[in-house]
């Protein structure tokens, strides 16, 4: 798999504090521009992360006092060249590759936060909301620009971005592409927490804990309803069904009862 | 269809710029939506989604209120001419859900200017919109609730999008009146102006909209009306229409545009 | 049905006019939602939403609590004597109890006010927000607290708190389990008013009176409509096309018609 364009610097970093991993997305220079090298790093460092029982959450977050300024208009240049055949292959491709990242991020069963600085624009902002908990800084700018480069929305954006502030606010975002900010997101509940210029990774870093620190189990099967069962009641009746068995079979329900009756603190293990 | 249509036109357009102005004119009875406006309204709307020279629209009403809602007068009408279940069912299906899609999926930006009242199903045409401009004293209720009605006009949905479901429960049911400054704290309207400024206001926001490219808008505004529910709808709605705005001619406009620092022209091609 | 052993009862009857309070009364265990209540409460709602002189029901805890939620006690007896997948998974187990529960209160024809003093937790939560309407103390507090137990929410809680706050809050609140107060739970919409400590009952009964005033026929089909038709713009139009002719040929209909060309108050009967 292919890493940055002639150097051998991963444009998405990986690194551990304890349970958590912090992927941070360092292109610089391009704004942390959502490439194809970042997609390829990222891509690789979630397959492992997802195996890795030791990783009890994901931070995400860009370098340089920017998330990420969406998509590479450069590579849009050069696919212009391209036929009605090479957009068609190009299509499943893109299935397969960029956008497979955010719909690991809203299924996966693992906690995920992202932490915004700067701008977070089109697909960055597709990027930030695709996670169970947003941080921006109040100096953070958020726009869904593709509509402005003559593209529609990618990243699951109408869904992601409607599941936050609901399709009445989603709708004139998603089509009027303007730039918002982090107090405007903050209020339509884009975003669930703002942090001082500088601070948002911090804050990240305190909820990430706080998510690391439910029963893995029943982490990921709740994050499995909420990507699927809440919109009727009945399709919630059924997700409680078949999940609640389940957890309440678990090691880590048991010590969670335990440990509430001999009032002690519990540990959990996902087991 | 069910009536012939009067000599005054209950629902007319103007035009600023590339920008229509759609006006409910039924003042007497307060902008009631009776049949004669839901056909006009809707007869222009067929002719707006397919003039290339109609960059936006803006609906409102005249005489200082948006609309008191469903026509009183001719529920009575009905009652006294004995019109059963079938009649009534055919008759729901009809020309006021033809309007509201009309409103919500069609491909051009709408903007609705409210000021005054917005009651009943003038209340879901208020948001039916992808911007709705509210002037300060105007008042809302979902009132057919208290006419020993159900909501109609697309409410239980357009209410539930704006606000979310549990506000709407609330407001359906109780079909209580509330403010301009509630509608806009939870949704129900966008922006707040002071009262008469509300079409002013609109037209600003439909020339903004309008300055978006015209195909990415339309694919956009369908996707929003039908493919966000699910991730696996979303998924589809973007492999569908990705590919096709990815060829157009605004899209490159836009990618040269950007690399060449210069603002880009939109055709809609 | 009356009740047959005064001293049993674990969620009691009474009534205000045409209005009927169901109480939560397990206050030893800061209304834990023990088997015997939920079965107390099932009993009453059936009996409830058939009776033509019950013209709303508010719901409240005794004492100074709503409910703790689930039965922490009850659950390790469960665990104790060996309860398997199957006997949790069948329509008898207390979530399936529950889910009956849960569907009169949101989708019965009546209006069904939560008053909510001191603790909702867990399922207590979900109990709290099914109906159409929830008041809160000032100093009320609120959890989706089944995550830390290593349960899945229950109560049809995916369901009933995204349709109060959205998914991507009610992402955050079930996954994380933690606890909110009042003041949060009205800024996220979860609760509709908030009122001073100790007269949470009085206002639930006050909003209540305010539902009773609208015509039965009307309030039924509406409730009906928005627990199950407003997920799409076509299915809302397809529940309007099935209730607004049977509405429209209603007695109360054609009373408020009248009364609104005479200029007098409309009297409402259900019919």
């Amino acid at each position: 798999m292919s890493t940055g364009p002639g150097n051998d610097v991963m444009e998405m970093q990986l690194r551990r504090e304890g349970a958590i991993a912090v992927l941070t997305i360092n292109n610089q220079s391009r704004r942390n521009a959502w490439s194809q090298p970042v997609k390829d790093d990222c891509m690789r460092h979630l397959d492992s992360l997802m195996v890795d029982k030791s990783c009890r959450a994901i931070v995400i977050t860009g370098a340089g006092g920017y998330f990420s300024s969406g998509g590479d208009v450069k590579g849009m240049k050069d696919r212009h060249s391209e036929n009605v055949d090479d957009i068609l292959s190009r299509r499943m491709h893109r299935v397969q590759a960029g956008n497979h990242i955010i719909k690991t991020l809203v299924t996966c069963p693992k906690p995920v936060v992202t932490a915004v600085e700067g701008p977070a624009f089109g697909i960055g902002l597709g990027l930030a909301v695709g996670s169970d908990y947003t941080v921006a800084a109040s100096n953070a700018r958020f726009a869904a620009a593709q509509i402005r480069r003559g593209l529609c929305p990618d990243g699951y954006m109408y869904y992601t971005v409607t599941a936050r502030c609901g399709p009445g606010r989603a709708r004139e975002l998603l089509l009027s592409g303007r730039e918002f900010n982090a107090v405007d997101a903050e209020r339509w509940g884009i975003v669930h927490e703002l942090a001082e210029p500088g601070k948002a990774l911090e804050s990240a870093l305190v909820a990430a804990e706080r998510f690391a620190a439910v029963p893995p189990l029943a982490f990921a099967l709740t994050k499995a309803a909420m990507s699927n069962s809440y919109h009727t009641l009945e399709a919630c009746f059924r997700a409680e069904q078949d999940y609640q068995p389940v957890v309440g079979l678990s090691r880590d329900h048991k010590e969670s009862v335990s440990a509430f009756l001999e009032k002690r603190k519990p540990v959990f293990t996902g087991d | 269809m069910s009536e012939e249509k009067k000599e005054v036109m209950e629902a007319n357009v103007t035009w600023q710029g590339e920008v229509a102005i759609l006006t409910m004119n039924n003042v007497a009875r307060r902008n009631a939506i009776s049949d004669p406006v839901k056909y006009d309204l809707s007869r222009h709307m067929t002719e707006l989604a397919a003039n290339r020279k109609c960059r936006a629209i803006v609906l409102t009403g005249a005489g200082g209120f948006f609309s008191a809602g469903g026509d009183v007068k001719s529920m009575k009408e009905r009652g006294a001419a004995g019109q059963g279940l079938i009649e009534r069912r055919l008759r729901m299906g009809g020309i006021l859900h033809t309007l509201v899609r009309q409103l919500v999926e069609g491909p051009k930006p709408v903007v609705t200017a409210v000021e005054g009242f917005a009651y009943g199903a003038g209340l879901a045409l208020a948001m039916a919109s992808d911007w709705t401009v509210v002037s300060k004293g105007t008042r809302f209720a979902a009132a057919q609730i208290l006419r020993g009605l159900c909501p109609d006009g697309g409410l239980y949905y357009l209410l539930a999008a704006r606000t979310n479901p549990g506000r709407a429960r609330e407001l359906l049911l109780s079909g209580r009146t509330f403010s301009a400054e509630d509608a806009v704290n939870w949704g129900v309207g966008h922006e707040l102006v002071e009262q008469g400024l509300a079409l002013d206001a609109a037209v600003k926001a439909a020339e903004r909209l309008a300055s978006v490219p015209p195909l990415a808008y339309a694919l956009t505004r369908a996707a929003m009306t039908h493919s966000y529910h699910t991730l696996e709808a979303c998924f589809k709605a973007e492999q569908d229409y990705q590919p096709i705005v990815g060829l157009s001619k605004d899209h490159k406009e836009s990618v040269a545009a950007f690399l060449e620092k210069r603002k880009p022209v939109f055709t809609g091609e | 049905m009356s009740s047959p052993s005064d001293e049993v009862m674990e969620t009691r009857l009474s009534w205000d006019g045409d209005i009927a309070i169901l109480t939560i009364n397990n206050e030893a265990r800061r209304n834990a939602l023990s088997p015997p209540v939920r079965q107390d409460m099932m009993r009453h709602l059936e009996a409830l939403m058939a009776e033509r002189k019950c013209r709303g029901i508010v719901m409240h805890g005794a004492g100074a609590h709503y409910s703790a939620g689930g039965d922490v006690k009850g659950m390790k007896d469960r665990t104790a004597r060996g309860m398997d997948f199957m006997e949790r998974r069948i329509n008898q187990s207390p979530d399936a109890l529950s889910h009956r529960i849960v569907t009169a209160l949101v989708s019965g024809p009546k209006p069904v006010v939560q008053a909510v003093e001191g603790v909702a937790l867990g399922a207590g939560l979900a109990y709290a927000l099914a109906g159409d309407y929830t008041v809160a103390a000032s100093n009320a507090r609120f959890a989706g607290s089944q995550v830390l137990r290593g349960l899945c929410p229950d109560g049809g809680f995916y369901y009933l708190l995204t349709a109060r706050c959205g998914p991507g809050r009610a992402r955050e609140l079930l996954l994380s389990g933690r606890n909110f107060t009042a003041q949060e739970a009205e800024r996220y919409g979860i609760v509709h008013q908030v009122v001073e400590p100790g007269q949470a009952l009085q206002a639930g009964i006050e909003a209540c009176r305010r539902f009773a005033a609208v015509p039965p026929l009307a309030f039924a089909l509406t409730k009906a409509a928005m627990t199950h038709n407003y997920h799409t713009l076509e299915d809302c139009f397809r529940a309007e096309q099935n209730y607004q002719p049977i509405v429209g040929l209603s007695r109360d209909h054609k009373e408020s018609v009248a009364a609104f060309l005479e200029k007098r108050k409309p009297v409402f009967n259900g019919e």
